[in-house]
C-alpha cells in the first residue's frame, strides 16, 4: 500500500487496529505521510462544512407547485397515450403473425459473414469501419479499463490520439459504456497505460487487418 | 416514531388517495434528491429538473414500492439513475451540436442556499466535481457528501464495493490535487 492509500485507508476506516497503530507512529516518522495525511484532513474538513447546505423555503414551495403543474400535464399526456396505445394494440396484434414471417424470412436471406467478408477484402475502408461499430463486442476493452481502474493506484494521463482515430463508437455503445461504467470514451483511453493501448492497437491490426 | 415507521404510514396514506403524504414524502427527500442531482450535474437548473422527474417517478411508482429496502434507498436509486440518464442524455446532445456548448459557470442564487460560509469555496469544489468521470463523482459524492456506506452505495448503483472503493480512491486523488490551490 502506498502512502496516498493509506492515508485514504485511514480516513475511510479500513485498517485494521494494527494497522492503524502502524500508520498513526508513521505520521511521526515520515514527513512525506504527514504532509498527505494533512492535506487530506483539510480535504475532508473542507467538504465536511460545505456538506449541509439547505435550500429555501420558498425554492421548496417553488418544487411542489411545478412538480403539480408538470403532474397535471404528464396525466394529460398519459391519457392520451394510453388511447394510441390502444389503438396501436389494436391494429397490431392481428398483424402480429405477418410481420413474424417477413421477420424471419428477411434473417434468413440477409444473413451476411461480415466478418467473413472483412478478411476477404472485399470491403472498403468505411465498409470495415461501419462493421467495427456494429460489429466489435467492446467488452474486452471495457474489461481491461475496468480491471485497470480497479487495479491501477497511479493516475493515468496518457492518450494515445492514433488509438483514439481508429475507434468510432456508435451512441449505443457510448451509451452503454458510459451506463455501466460512467466513462467516455475519451476517459476510457485515457485510463490505459502505454503497453495496454500498445496491444490494443495490435489484436485490432490483426483482426481488422487495418 | 421511527422515520421508518412514518414513512411506511406516509406510502400508505398516499397509496390510499392522500395527496398530502406525498406533499409531506417529497419535502422529507428534495433537499437529498437536489443535492445529489446538483453536485452531480453542477447547476442548479439541471438540479432543478432531475429534482421534477424524480418526484414524478415517486409519484407514479410508490404504488408498486414493497418496503424490500429502505424508501432512502429507493429514492436514491431512482436519483442516481436518472442523473447519469439526463448527463448522458445532455453530453450527447452536445456531442451532436457542439455550437450549443457554453462554458457554464456553476450558477446558485443567494435564496438558493442558505447558511454557507464560504461560497467561492463550495463553487470551487461544484466546479472540480464536474470534472471527474460519472462513476467516480457519484461514488464520491454519495460517500463524502451523503456518508452513505460502500454496501448501501453498491445496492443503489448496482457497482461491486471493490470497484467502489477504486473509484472514490481516484476521485479524491484526483480533487486533492485539483482544489490544492483553493
Amino acid at each position: 500500500m502506498n502512502r496516498d492509500e493509506r492515508v485514504l485507508s485511514y480516513f475511510d476506516d479500513r485498517l485494521s487496529n494494527r494497522e492503524k497503530e502502524l500508520f498513526i507512529a508513521d505520521l511521526n516518522n515520515d514527513p512525506l505521510l504527514n504532509e498527505l495525511f494533512n492535506k487530506y484532513s483539510a480535504f475532508f474538513a473542507e467538504s465536511k462544512k460545505l456538506s449541509l447546505p439547505a435550500l429555501s423555503d420558498d425554492y421548496s414551495v417553488s418544487v411542489l407547485n411545478k412538480f403539480r403543474t408538470n403532474l397535471n400535464n404528464r396525466e394529460v399526456e398519459f391519457s392520451f397515450i394510453n388511447i394510441l396505445k390502444k389503438f396501436i394494440n389494436g391494429a397490431l396484434i392481428p398483424a402480429l403473425p405477418v410481420i413474424l414471417l417477413m421477420f424471419i424470412f428477411s434473417s434468413t436471406i440477409n444473413e451476411q459473414p461480415e466478418v467473413d467478408d472483412m478478411f476477404n477484402f472485399s470491403l472498403t475502408s468505411d465498409d470495415k469501419a461501419a462493421i467495427f461499430e456494429n460489429d466489435f463486442s467492446s467488452a474486452d476493452l471495457y474489461s481491461l479499463n475496468y480491471s485497470h481502474l480497479q487495479d491501477n493506484t497511479e493516475m493515468n494521463i496518457n492518450f494515445n490520439s492514433s488509438l483514439q482515430s481508429q475507434f468510432t463508437f456508435s451512441n449505443r455503445e457510448k451509451e452503454t459504456v458510459a451506463i455501466n461504467y460512467g466513462l467516455s470514451e475519451e476517459e476510457m483511453l485515457n485510463s490505459l497505460s502505454d503497453e495496454e493501448v500498445d496491444d490494443l492497437i495490435a489484436k485490432l491490426d490483426k483482426k481488422f487487418e487495418l | 416514531m421511527t422515520n421508518k415507521t412514518k414513512e411506511e404510514e406516509l406510502v400508505l396514506k398516499f397509496v390510499n388517495g392522500d395527496e398530502s403524504a406525498f406533499n409531506l414524502l417529497a419535502k422529507s427527500f428534495m433537499q437529498r434528491i437536489y443535492w445529489h442531482a446538483r453536485r452531480m450535474t453542477g447547476d442548479h437548473f439541471d438540479a432543478d429538473d432531475i429534482l421534477q422527474e424524480v418526484l414524478l417517478v415517486m409519484y407514479n411508482k410508490l404504488k408498486t414500492f414493497k418496503f424490500e429496502s429502505s424508501l432512502y434507498t429507493w429514492v436514491y436509486k431512482i436519483t442516481a439513475t436518472r442523473t447519469i440518464n439526463y448527463l448522458n442524455k445532455k453530453k450527447r446532445q452536445k456531442t451532436v451540436n457542439v455550437d450549443d456548448y457554453v462554458n457554464s459557470t456553476v450558477d446558485f442564487s443567494a435564496d438558493i442556499l442558505k447558511n454557507i460560509e464560504d461560497k467561492e469555496k463550495l463553487l470551487e469544489i461544484e466546479t472540480k466535481l464536474k470534472d471527474l468521470p460519472l462513476k467516480q463523482r457519484e461514488v464520491f459524492i454519495m460517500r463524502n457528501y451523503n456518508e452513505l456506506s460502500y454496501e448501501e452505495i453498491s445496492a443503489i448503483t448496482g457497482t461491486s464495493v471493490g470497484a467502489l472503493k477504486a473509484n472514490y480512491f481516484h476521485a479524491l486523488q484526483k480533487l486533492i490535487k485539483s482544489t490544492e490551490n483553493i
